[in-house]
């Protein structure tokens, strides 16, 4: 590759991956958690959800029919959905979308039965899993702003974003396998950073594309359909959902007996060998009644699998599921989803994912901090000594203070004192305070080295505290520690992460080891400028 | 009906969108003509594949981040500037005519 070349693409690598370093940071950590936030710390956080799982649920169907007998009454259900008590929501829960009589409104109705004794449960409507993992998806992105779609689309921009860097990163090292062997972490500060740098993101490289591409799908979709629509089907919107779903089968307006949700409920995957986790249903009580089942698909590349069939009759109208019945695109499509966020395989994976997700949160880190240092000590920068301590405060600030948030944010949950009504705005102003206080920490420590150092500890000690106020303060089943393993597992997750963090504090220097500081170089010349920009 | 208010946004954007090709053309394209280029070939491709509808458009979903950071890639990676702006205008273009020259799909 020639010169000119080679310094096009780095400087591609660095606009990608550094200018937007900060950025691409927030959004690989915050899903690293949402890794378990998805599942996992829904039932460590409300102590409603912690009921020990059942294998055989009490029958649902009678009290099911006289809920939907409810809701009837108030207006017409557009939509009705069961979800069969299962890992983290080891209840009944079902969900009915009501068109309000004399009113355009709608109502969308959540109940939760205990497995049981069918007695209604009530969890916590603002819950630190939901925030956590609808930040790493849409930012909580402000309605006034465009809302969620346009949180999906910059977080989206993301990944594009990633894969840029990481293409731009792979063809500026010109000695891969070399590099990929390389770790001198006796020598100075930026061969330390720079090195670790290229091993783990040449190592990690699979991984870091796959999570790239999945997010960028994800993200840039929901803005993609619309200008589709637009321009492939006239701005036809309907026609497109038409297109992807299917038609849509309408009410015959005859009442027919409904099969049992209980049958369906103890009906086996013939390919899977499992028992459903939900079922949507459009016309309930109608002769043209459809129920969509879906069957958990935990250890495949999809989310579910899915059959389609009459609600009166049972006659199987479509059936989906990885092995058979879907087409390639619709497989390549169902795996995205449990891709980006490591659900078919476990815990282990899930941890894994964590991991290898940490691991990009700390080469676009890296990605910042040596750009930062080569300015500050090098050659490269321009700028005052100051402009570049604080840039480098401020690059401190945002990203372990994020891991502060996030930390705090699981105590906050042990602590809120205040009405339930209050808590989802109290879990904004507690993520967001922390934050924001952690970078104001940064800027007033003596530097950032000591800045990050004590912010890594303070990280460690919330999460060590985290697990035991929960073992103290709050009810487990049983009275017992442990009884409940989804509890108990994040319980330990928090003390190994908060020790893992207390000795990465101690072992990280409190400020920068060396002793020489460099000189203050006089802006260049624009002749001297215009002479390194290679000729076009 | 569009207003002269919308039809001054839309000079105005125009306008803006050339002067920045011009001072900026390889800026201009990673940013700007990219993401066209992209939604155009895109588009272009689902109306005219042969096949079922429904996965034309899911192959496009999981192709468009690919398509775009090809295209942004090649704006740095190619020596002449002026080169990449016009191959990702004419990219547009071409994409463009073929987008309404084809009959709307649903």
């Amino acid at each position: 590759m020639d010169k000119a070349r080679h310094k096009r693409n780095y400087d591609l690598h660095a606009w990608s991956g550094v200018t937007l370093g900060i950025f691409l940071f927030i959004v690989c950590f915050t899903g690293s958690v949402a890794v378990f936030a998805l599942q996992e710390t829904r039932v460590w956080e409300d102590p409603a959800k912690r009921i020990e799982a059942t294998t055989e649920p009490a029958p649902l169907e009678p009290a099911f029919r006289e809920w939907v007998a409810t809701q009837d009454a108030r207006g017409e259900i557009e939509f009705l959905s069961v979800r069969w008590p299962q890992g983290g929501t080891p209840y009944y829960v079902t969900m009915a979308d009501v068109h309000l009589d004399g009113s355009d409104e709608h109502d969308f109705v959540v109940q939760n039965w205990h497995p049981e004794t069918l007695e209604p449960i009530t969890t916590r409507e603002a819950s630190m899993s939901s925030w956590l993992v609808r930040f790493h998806i849409d930012l909580k992105w402000p309605s006034a702003l465009g809302g969620s779609q346009v949180g999906r689309f910059i977080v989206g921009l993301a990944g594009i974003l990633l894969l840029l860097a990481i293409l731009t990163g792979i063809v500026a090292h010109t000695k891969l396998t070399k590099e990929t062997f390389t770790l001198r972490l006796d020598r100075s500060v930026r061969l330390k950073w720079q090195d670790s740098h290229k091993v783990i993101g040449l190592w990690g490289t699979p991984f870091h594309v796959m999570i790239g591409f999945t997010g960028a799908v994800l993200g840039i979709v929901t803005l993609l359909a619309p200008v589709v629509a637009v321009l492939a089907f006239q701005g036809d919107i309907q026609a497109l959902f038409a297109a992807v779903q299917g038609e849509q089968i309408e009410a015959a307006g005859v009442p027919a007996e409904m099969i049992s949700i209980d049958t369906i409920g103890a009906m086996v995957h013939p390919e899977a060998g499992n028992l459903p986790a939900r079922i949507n249903i459009q016309h309930y009580g109608d002769a043209n009644a459809v129920y969509q089942v879906y069957w958990p698909a935990t250890e495949k590349l999809t989310t579910y699998h899915g059959m389609k069939m009459s609600g009166v009759t049972g006659e199987m109208l479509a059936m989906t599921s990885l092995e058979s019945g879907s087409s390639g695109a619709a497989r390549v499509s169902a795996a995205v989803g449990p891709l980006h966020f490591g659900t078919f395989g476990g815990v282990a994976l899930k941890y894994l994912w964590f991991f290898l997700g940490l691991s990009l949160s700390v080469i676009t880190a890296l990605g910042t901090m040596m750009w930062i240092e080569r300015r500050q000590h090098g050659n490269e920068g321009q700028r005052s000594d100051r402009f570049y301590n604080g840039l480098s405060r401020l690059n401190v600030g945002i990203c372990t203070g994020l891991a502060v948030a996030t930390a705090g944010l699981f105590v906050h949950n042990l602590i809120f004192w205040g009405d339930e009504a209050g808590r989802g705005i109290a879990i904004a102003w507690a993520y967001f305070g922390v934050w924001a206080a952690a970078i104001a920490y940064a800027f007033l420590r003596p530097g950032a080295y000591m800045a990050n150092r004590e912010l890594i500890a303070m990280t460690g000690a919330l999460l060590m505290v985290a697990a035991v106020l929960n073992q103290l303060m709050t009810e487990l089943p049983n009275g017992g520690i442990g009884s409940h393993t989804a509890t108990l597992v994040i319980d330990l997750t928090l003390i190994v992460f908060g020790v893992i963090a207390l000795v990465i504090a101690k072992a990280l220097p409190a400020e920068r080891p060396v002793k020489t500081k460099r000189k203050a170089r006089a802006p260049r010349r624009e002749a001297d400028v215009a002479a390194t920009v290679p000729a076009e | 009906m569009m207003t002269y208010i919308q039809i001054a946004i839309g000079v105005l954007g125009a306008l803006g969108i050339a002067v920045a090709t011009w001072k900026a053309p390889r800026m201009t394209s990673i940013l700007f003509w990219a993401a066209v280029a992209t939604i155009l070939i895109g588009s272009a491709g689902v109306m005219n594949v042969p096949g079922a509808v429904d996965s034309n458009l899911v192959w496009l979903s999981l192709s468009f981040p690919l398509v775009w950071v090809l295209l942004q890639f090649w704006c740095y990676w190619d020596a002449s500037k002026w080169r990449v702006a016009g191959g990702m205008i004419g990219i547009c273009v071409v994409s463009g005519i073929i987008v309404f020259a084809s009959s709307p799909l649903g």
